[in-house]
């Protein structure tokens, strides 16, 4: 019996001491958690990936997807005088003629798809302390930070004052998800995160982040604060000038020869595969996609092309076949295909489009360039300034700027031709300072319905509905 | 005869009913009922931005008004409108306070206004480089003539003649290439993309074939290795005609992104070099 209790004694003081925090909380290992994923460098890196499949979005019809960028055009371009739905109803049409509600899903989707980005971002910033190698662990950094404040780049503009989440928050922490930080402490964080970026990336990829998209990108954000800084912007696009980009010959190779020495950084998609691909390409045709066609052209910007475009002009829109009064934008034709005679006959499936979406490329940082001299003044004689616009004009098929004067108009109107259904044409107006007064004119003339807070989206309604009071809604929804 | 008496009944209690409505509808109209009635919890609330135009004398204003349907803008000048949002050209320059009144159908106003400053706008002059001690007749804190043309990280510390000069009493002195002194002057405020001259005299004693080279630098270097890529315009003097026949230089550049510029001065020969008065003026 002596022996028994012994034993007994023995085992219970066993089973004490293995009752460890680790015998407790136990990891499952039939399946992989957010917390336990994160070991090795390898991992760290997919996460890095899974921040461009937040950008790509997912090609899907259904609109509780996150569409991402896909989407971008309808936020950007549809908002301004350069295309518009080719029905001009539905929720769609709300862009063109400025009467976008609250509720507007495309809006709610882009911004959800977009702090899903941040999220991403986030998650890779925090699981850094994995990665042992030092240099690798910057440059994970750099490439989630530049992602992160690419995303706060595009929502701070298109919504004002947004929600600033600089570290994974959990779902309880409802402050911080609904309170609206000023847009100057929204751009301190992304000139940061930019300036990490810039100093941790080299120009390896064109489909994910570069030294030279960094630079590109943070000259961008110079020239859009409040108080731009002109001679660091211009100091930061003169080293991308000398980092081995150039313009193609040809203008059409821009979108038709992928990741091409003009490309500074683009978000790669996958012809035919349905995680890969993009379906904007469809949506810009006559009823191939989902809608019956929208990002259609402008009369406005149809008579911008054919008198200041050059050779730019015939590979930037094209009349529908299938309908001889639209105008349709070719710089994204699905696969490259034209859509054989009626414009929609496609030999590979048009919704699952390989497209790449281009985001920075050259001719963008000469104009820029260009940009950063004038240094908000009405015009420049500057023989830098020139030299590179009439780069981009000479490409173009134009003669050097006929006065050897930029103004202001003239080079807003070169970025309108060259640029044209890439996104940048809304952001140029704002930056120019000149929104108001084209939008307002282009309006008036079209019978549309813009006023000054359309310039703002609307925070989505589902938000202000969830933070319960904290989110107010901007100014005119 | 009994059926028509019905209708004519049922027409008399129609228009009595309508009558009632339309007299009990004036007496309820402005005066909602007690009971079940809510607060406004949302009245409206003015604000606005202005931004001038590229006609300085008009301005943009913004409406950022929130639960409001009527808006009355007065700029201040005479002048008022009642669109959503404002345009105005002031009549000339000076201080107006703009005011818009918000209001909303329950008669519910709110005022904000906002003072504005109507200037023409300046054109911004370049600044002129400003080069300290200029012809190396004025000592430093230190009480050297060679101050602040010094800097150990690129080369010895340049000599101060008395026995040349074209101005004052003194001017640089660099013995030979293999003294390897050098004259460096950094943080030469400049106003970038502006086309500027630098100009200076120098003079080269007779002997071996020498030269004296002035370069203009972008921004500021740490050692001998950044010099040529950071040159904006160099100029190499081999006018070698003694102590004092001064040969007068104009170095023409563009300060591209540079917001500030350095001079280096070397000399890359054997003979004696001196270098003498450096201007500086902005090309209009």
């Amino acid at each position: 019996m002596k022996n028994i209790k012994l034993i007994v004694l023995l085992i219970i003081g066993v089973t004490i001491a293995s009752c460890s925090s680790d015998y407790l909380e136990i990891t499952p290992d039939s399946g992989i958690t957010a917390d336990s994923y994160y070991q090795t460098a390898d991992e760290v890196e997919t996460g890095l990936i899974s921040i461009y499949d937040a950008i790509q979005g997912v090609n899907s019809t259904d609109t509780d997807d996150n569409h991402a960028i896909m989407y971008e055009f309808y936020l950007t371009e549809m908002r301004s005088d350069n295309t518009r739905t080719k029905s001009q109803e539905g929720e769609a049409a709300q862009f063109e003629f400025y009467t976008v509600q609250a509720t507007n899903g495309i809006v709610a989707d882009y911004y959800a798809s977009f702090y899903s980005v941040i999220y991403r971002a986030n998650i890779v910033l925090e699981n850094l302390d994995v990665v042992d190698d030092e240099t690798t662990a910057a440059a994970f950094e750099a490439e989630a930070k530049f992602l992160r404040a690419y995303a706060y780049f595009n929502l701070v503009r298109l919504f004002g004052d947004i929600p600033l989440i600089d570290r994974v928050v959990s779902p309880l922490e409802t402050e911080v998800q609904f309170t609206r930080v000023a847009t100057s402490g929204v751009y301190d964080l992304i000139v940061s995160d930019l300036t990490t970026a810039v100093a941790g990336l080299d120009n390896t990829y064109t489909t994910r982040a570069s030294k030279a998209a960094a630079q590109t990108m943070l000259a961008k954000v110079y020239l859009t604060l409040e108080e731009p800084n002109y001679t660091q912007a211009q100091v930061l696009l003169e080293d991308v000038m000398v980092s081995g980009f150039s313009l193609m010959p040809d203008f059409n190779d821009v979108f038709y020869s992928e990741r091409n020495n003009e490309i500074i950084f683009a978000i790669g998609y996958e012809n035919a595969s349905s995680n890969d691909s993009q379906n904007f390409s469809a949506e810009w045709m006559n009823g191939v996609g989902r809608t019956s066609g929208v990002n259609y052209v402008t009369t406005d910007a149809v008579t911008a092309l054919d008198t200041y475009g050059g050779d730019r002009t015939e590979y930037s829109y094209r009349i529908d076949p299938s309908q001889t009064t639209q105008n349709q934008v070719i710089k994204y034709l699905p696969n490259g295909e034209d859509g054989g005679t009626n414009g929609k006959t496609f030999i590979n499936d048009a919704t699952l489009a390989g497209n790449d979406w281009i985001v920075l490329r050259y001719a963008d940082v000469l104009l820029m360039h260009a940009e950063a001299i004038l240094a908000g003044g009405t015009q420049t004689t500057n023989i830098n300034a020139l030299n590179s616009f009439n780069e981009v004009r000479n490409r173009a098929g134009l003669a050097d700027d006929a006065d050897g004067t930029i103004t202001k108009d003239e080079l807003l109107l070169e970025r309108r031709v060259e640029l044209a259904f890439e996104n940048h044409r809304f952001f140029d107006l704002l930056r120019f300072g000149k929104a108001e007064s084209i939008l307002s004119t282009f309006s008036t003339t079209n019978g549309l319905e813009y006023s000054s807070s359309d310039l703002l989206l609307p925070i989505p309604q589902r938000e202000i509905n969830l933070s319960n009071g904290v989110m107010k809604q901007n100014p005119g929804y | 005869m009994e059926k028509i008496n019905k209708y004519k009944s049922a027409i008399t209690i129609l228009i009595l009913m309508v009558m009632i409505s339309v007299t009990s509808c004036d007496s309820f109209e402005y005066e909602l009922p007690e009971a079940n009635s809510k607060e406004d919890l949302t009245p409206p609330e003015a604000n606005f931005s202005a931004a001038v135009t590229d006609d300085y004398l008009t301005y943009t204003f913004a409406n950022a008004s929130t639960s409001a349907t009527d808006y009355m803008w007065n700029y201040g000048d005479g002048n008022t409108s009642t669109g959503v949002d404002g345009v105005n050209t002031f009549p000339a320059e000076g201080t107006y306070t703009v005011t818009l009144t918000a209001s909303d159908k329950l008669g519910v106003e709110s005022i904000s206004s906002l003072e504005v400053v109507v200037v023409e706008p300046e054109e911004p002059l370049a600044i002129v480089p400003k080069i300290l001690n200029p012809s190396f007749d004025e000592p430093g804190d230190d009480g050297k003539y060679t101050s602040p043309w010094v800097d150990s990280n690129l080369g010895k510390t340049i000599q101060i003649s008395t026995s040349s000069s074209f101005v004052g009493t003194k001017a640089a002195k660099f013995p030979n290439i293999s003294d390897a002194r050098v004259a460096y002057q950094k943080d030469i405020a400049v106003t970038p993309n502006t086309d500027y001259i630098i100009s200076y005299l120098y003079s080269i004693e007779t002997g071996d074939a020498s030269s004296i080279t002035v370069s203009i630098l972008g921004g500021t270097v740490t050692s001998p290795d950044d010099i040529a890529g950071a040159t904006l315009k160099s100029h190499t003097g081999t006018v070698q005609l003694g102590k004092t026949p001064f040969e007068s230089v104009d170095v023409s550049f563009n300060s591209g992104s540079n917001s500030t510029i350095s001079i280096h001065i070397e000399n890359t020969g054997t003979a004696t070099g001196y270098v003498e008065e450096f201007t500086s003026s902005v090309i209009e």
